[in-house]
């Protein structure tokens, strides 16, 4: 799994401004998605975007399946029970099945993979680029100079899929943390190593 | 517990410092009673305004038992136990009884020695001296009270240690530099115009309006409504003593009260006028090469230092009055502070009132690199006038349909508020603008409160671009910077509505330019 782009910031692929999005950067798994919409490079940078590993779409499913599940269940119970007990306001008891129903559907089956095609990382020589969001879309550069620590979170899911969460964090008030989901283990962990060494050679 | 510094507590392995010979120091003796009259003055107020509400016996055996007591208590424990000791490098400290502490803060770490004095301190020559270094939340070392002549000797050794470092020069205050100085009529005119007494005079005017209007102007139906209301207020309301008078004169009113109640907003406004320029008193702005320092106060003298290099962000604030009179405040977010706890302080604030040039002046001189204070400003997009004015009238629309439903001729009452939200919004887009360059962003927004916010890129911790999806459609975004430091200016500049080119082209220079600038932490 060499990800040529990350391990060599200088430009290995000498293309300065590319008008279309990058394709992503070598996978493990067998079918890349099709090419995202992205926003337009950054024409100060040289390097293409990274995707995500594409298991973070199964990672954020059961994710959501497990967040919606407690939910589900009390919303079920408390219905059934409202249903038995009262006999008015059935309507309401309906649309609230309808609407836990949907949205939970929504957020296991639809959501995930919106969120992944959306996802991309971009490790330049002096920032590192974020820019992610399906209905809200955010993009955040972040100078590496000003980047305290990077810490790596494994949930059970991630550990089961050989995911990993980076978080970054730097020195603000505001957002001072961000957080990138779903990469590969051991790219998460060449990404941590990369950003702790630009750290290191700014303080010497 | 002898008053010997030698033997009470010192630690038998003295630290590994080179000078042994450094004195060991101790609190003045008034500190075993002065902190206890600052207390009691402090609770004057408080204690008179509670008496309306509850018996005077009541209030004033709680302060003695629950304030005065423990604040002598606890001085005189202090006294007793603190030392202190000054040795080249470093200011060490022992407090503690039962439990012993040392503390010992590197003198070149230190960010600022704050002397601060009352009135009281000022006619016996002592001072409070709290002393913070950058990584601290609260102070580092507090030492009330102090006599005078010892929290220079301690400002001396402070600054004699920075000058041994290279870009301090000589600490003798030969080229000390006043920026700022503002006399006691300037100080009124600030108290005047500030949102203190804008505020409370809105409130006492709002109080006396209503009680003037429900008498008077309304009908007898909502005279009715007006009167059931208050008379379920009535119950939890005081009747009796001081506070039933005042309830009686401001809410329950009657015709013949009026020059009282003229009287009262008055004496407020004096009251807050009086405070304000009581507290801003003799204020001075001076900087000496990299070290800014503001000392003001009557009855509550104090000093603070701002190292200008750890400014984060630098805000010029023109409220509504101010702006009428062409005044200004300038506040800083300096890295550093992390949480400004005693408000008295105002750290924050480095100008309280000057006129707008005077302002502009002091942030070209504590910014290094700003080479102009009002430059040319850019506009954001001109659809983020109809985007505020149609957020606007769908919040009218709500209040109207609400409003309309109880009271048909309320009706009209909101007409008017249309193109007021359009002009409102329309002005608000003509006053907004930013600024790049290679040093920094500076930002303005506002009409009737006008603020400008300065940041130097370098300071900029990460940017971002955000659209909504309403912002997609309208092809705009919003770019938000964050700065480190805390937000006494509101964080980094946030500008919205700016068209999505834009905003990315800002974005990656801010990026870039930030990422080779190095910051001062």
């Amino acid at each position: 799994m060499q990800q040529t782009d990350v391990t060599e910031p200088e430009g290995v692929n000498p293309e300065p401004v590319t008008p279309a999005p990058a394709t992503p950067a070598p996978e493990v798994t067998a079918t890349p998605p099709e090419s995202p919409a992205h926003d337009p490079p950054n024409p100060h940078v040289a390097q293409p975007p990274q995707l995500l590993d594409p298991r973070a779409v199964t990672l954020w499913r059961w994710e959501a399946a497990l967040a919606c599940a407690l939910p589900c269940l009390g919303l079920v119970i408390g219905g059934t029970l409202l249903w038995v007990l009262t006999p008015v306001w059935k309507i309401a008891i309906v649309a609230g099945w309808s609407a836990g129903l949907i949205f939970s559907l929504a957020s296991v089956f639809w959501w995930p993979r919106r969120a992944y095609q959306r996802w991309s990382y971009t490790l330049a020589e002096t920032t590192l680029e974020l820019s992610y969001g399906v209905v809200w879309r955010v993009s955040v550069l972040i100078p590496l100079s000003r980047i305290q620590h990077v810490d790596r979170h494994r949930n059970p899911f991630e550990r089961r899929l050989g995911l990993a969460t980076l978080v970054v964090h730097t020195a603000g008030t505001r957002d001072a943390s961000h957080r990138i989901p779903g990469l590969t283990a051991s790219i998460a962990d060449e990404l941590r190593d990369q950003l702790a060494a630009t750290n290191n050679v700014r303080v010497s | 517990m002898s008053a010997e510094p030698d033997e009470t507590g010192v630690p038998a392995t003295d630290a590994s410092n080179d000078s042994p010979e450094a004195a060991w120091r101790q609190l003045d003796g008034a500190t075993i009673w002065l902190p206890t009259c600052d207390a009691f003055f402090g609770a004057l107020i408080p204690g008179a305004v509670a008496s309306f509400f509850v018996s005077t016996w009541v209030v004033v055996t709680s302060v003695l038992y629950f304030v005065l007591v423990p604040v002598t208590l606890l001085s005189a424990l202090r006294f007793f136990t603190l030392r202190y000791q000054i040795t080249v490098d470093e200011l060490v400290l022992h407090t503690g009884l039962i439990f012993r502490r040392q503390r010992r803060v590197p003198l070149d770490r230190i960010q600022d020695v704050d002397v601060q004095q009352g009135l009281l301190h000022r006619y016996l020559d002592l001072s409070k001296v709290s002393v913070s270094t950058a990584g601290s939340e609260t102070e580092e070392v507090k030492l009330n009270v102090l006599s005078l002549d010892a929290a220079n000797a301690l400002k001396t050794a402070v600054a004699a240690r920075h000058a041994d470092l290279p870009e301090a020069s000589d600490a003798g205050g030969v080229r000390e530099e006043c920026l700022v100085e503002l006399s006691w009529r300037e100080l009124a005119w600030g108290g005047l115009t500030s949102n203190l007494v804008a505020s409370l005079g809105a409130v006492v005017g709002m109080l006396a309006y209503f009680s003037v209007v429900m008498n008077t102007v309304w009908s007898r139906w909502e005279r009715n409504i007006s009167d059931t209301v208050l008379g379920v207020a009535g119950n939890f309301l005081p009747q009796e003593g001081w506070s039933g008078l005042l309830v009686q004169i401001f809410i329950f009113d009657e015709w013949q009260f009026w020059p009282l109640k003229l009287l009262f907003i008055v004496l407020g406004l004096a009251y807050s006028i009086g405070k304000y320029t009581l507290r801003f008193y003799g204020f001075r702005l001076t900087r000496q090469h990299q070290i800014l320092e503001k000392s003001h106060g009557l009855l509550h003298h104090q000093r603070a230092t701002l190292a200008s290099d750890r400014i984060q962000a630098l805000k010029i604030e023109e409220g509504l009055l101010r702006r009428w009179c062409g005044l200004a405040a300038v506040r800083v977010d300096s890295a550093g502070d992390r949480n400004e706890l005693d408000e008295k302080k105002h750290r924050d604030v480095l100008v309280p009132v000057a006129s707008r040039a005077q302002a502009q002046m002091v942030a070209q001189e504590t910014m290094p690199n700003l080479s102009v204070a009002d430059p040319e400003w850019k506009r954001v997009s001109p659809k983020a006038v109809m985007r505020g004015t149609r957020k606007g009238w769908l919040l009218l629309a709500v209040a109207m349909v609400q409003s309309t439903i109880m009271w048909p001729w309320t009706f009209f009452v909101w007409l008017p508020a249309i193109p007021l939200i359009y002009l409102l919004n329309y002005q608000w887009y003509r006053h907004q603008g930013y600024h790049l360059d290679e040093q920094f962003l500076i930002s303005r927004k506002g009409w009737l409160n006008r603020e400008t916010l300065y940041l130097p890129i370098g300071n900029a911790q990460n940017v971002s671009v955000t659209q909504s999806p309403f912002d997609r459609r309208a092809h705009l975004a919003t770019l938000a910077v964050d700065t480190a430091g805390q937000s006494n200016t509101g964080g980094g500049p946030v500008i919205r509505n700016l068209p999505i080119d834009e905003a990315r082209r800002i974005y990656w220079h801010l990026a870039s330019r930030a990422a080779v600038v190095q910051p001062v932490l």
